[in-house]
C-alpha cells in the first residue's frame, strides 16, 4: 500500500559516481530526466530502505546514494507520491514539469550519504 | 618548428591536444613533413604537457562509451553529437586559455546527462555557469552568481556560449 510522504521524509537518489563533483556535492545531471515519456524522476522513500540496499536492488555497488527532503521538490512544483513495486516497496516519484534551474535546485539540496565506491 | 604528419600525433585533426599524453601547453607551427621518430619523442615532450582541460576532456571522451540505462534509471547514451560538440568548446577554451595565459577556463566538472547530452560546469569567484550540450549538441545553460541568483539562457551558436563562459569566469 502506497503510503503518504510527508515533507521532512528523505528521499534518496541513486547517483552514477560521474554526477558527484570533486567537492562532494551533486551535479544537476542527477536529476534531469531522458524526456521519455515524461517528467518522472524515480526516488527511494528513505525510511523504507538502506542506503547500500538502494544500491543492491539495481545492482549497482559502485554508485552513490543522496538524499534530500520530500518538501524541496513540492516547493517548486513538484508532486512526491510513493509509488510502491513488488520489486521497491520504497519507490517513489518526483513528477512535474522539470526545467533547467529546478534540477539545479533539487541537487543543490541533495546530501551524499552514501559515497560512490563506498560498498566496493 | 614543429612537423606532424603522423597518425601518432594527429596534431592535423586538432586531436593531439586531446591525445593521451595531454595537451600542448603553447602553441606548435605545424608544416607538412615526416618526422622520425626522435623527432616525435621531442615533440611529445616538448609541446605536449599536462592540461587542466585534459581530466575533463577524458571524461566527456569515456561518457560515450555508456551504455542504455547508464544511471541505473532508464537514461539514454550519450550521442556522438554531444561529445564532439563538448570538445569543440573545451578546445577553443583552451585556446583562449593558452593566448591569455590562464588556467580559469579550464572546467570544474563534467557530467554525463540522461537525455544522451553532457554537462560542463565552470566556477570562479563565488560564480559559477553549467553548460548543458543537448544530444544533438545543441547549448544552454544556468548562470549563478551571489547577486543575480540563476538565469537560463538559450544559446544559438558555439560563439555565444564561448563568450557566456568568458564572461562569468574569464
Amino acid at each position: 500500500l502506497a503510503e503518504a510522504i510527508l515533507d521532512e521524509d528523505g528521499l534518496y537518489r541513486r547517483l552514477h559516481p560521474a554526477c558527484v563533483k570533486p567537492d562532494g556535492t551533486v551535479s544537476s545531471s542527477a536529476f534531469k530526466t531522458n524526456n521519455h515519456p515524461d517528467d518522472e524522476i524515480s526516488v527511494h522513500l528513505a525510511r523504507m530502505i538502506t542506503p547500500a540496499e538502494a544500491l543492491r536492488i539495481s545492482s549497482r555497488p559502485t554508485f552513490g546514494v543522496g538524499e534530500l527532503a520530500a518538501g524541496v521538490p513540492r516547493r517548486i512544483g513538484f508532486d512526491v507520491t510513493h509509488v510502491p513495486t513488488d520489486l521497491d516497496p520504497s519507490h517513489s516519484l518526483i513528477a512535474g514539469k522539470n526545467t533547467m534551474s529546478k534540477c539545479l535546485e533539487l541537487a543543490a539540496a541533495t546530501s551524499v550519504v552514501l559515497a560512490p565506491g563506498s560498498l566496493t | 618548428m614543429i612537423a606532424v604528419t603522423t597518425s601518432d600525433i594527429r596534431l592535423n585533426e586538432g586531436y593531439a591536444l586531446f591525445s593521451e599524453a595531454g595537451m600542448k601547453s603553447r602553441p606548435v607551427t605545424v608544416v607538412q613533413q615526416t618526422l622520425t621518430h626522435a623527432d616525435i619523442h621531442s615533440f611529445k615532450r616538448i609541446a605536449l604537457q599536462p592540461s587542466p582541460f585534459a581530466p575533463a576532456v577524458s571524461r566527456i571522451d569515456a561518457f560515450g562509451n555508456l551504455p542504455a540505462g547508464w544511471d541505473s534509471y532508464d537514461a539514454r547514451p550519450i550521442t556522438r553529437d554531444a561529445v564532439d560538440a563538448s570538445r569543440s568548446i573545451l578546445y577553443r577554451l583552451h585556446e583562449a586559455a593558452l593566448d591569455r595565459g590562464t588556467i580559469a577556463l579550464a572546467p570544474y566538472h563534467a557530467a554525463p546527462s540522461p537525455d544522451g547530452g553532457v554537462a560542463i560546469e565552470w566556477r570562479r569567484d563565488g560564480r559559477s555557469i553549467e553548460l548543458w550540450i543537448t544530444p544533438s549538441g545543441s547549448l544552454s545553460a544556468a548562470i549563478d552568481d551571489p547577486l543575480n541568483g540563476t538565469m537560463e539562457r538559450e544559446f544559438h551558436s558555439p560563439d555565444a556560449a564561448i563568450a557566456a563562459i568568458e564572461a562569468v569566469i574569464g
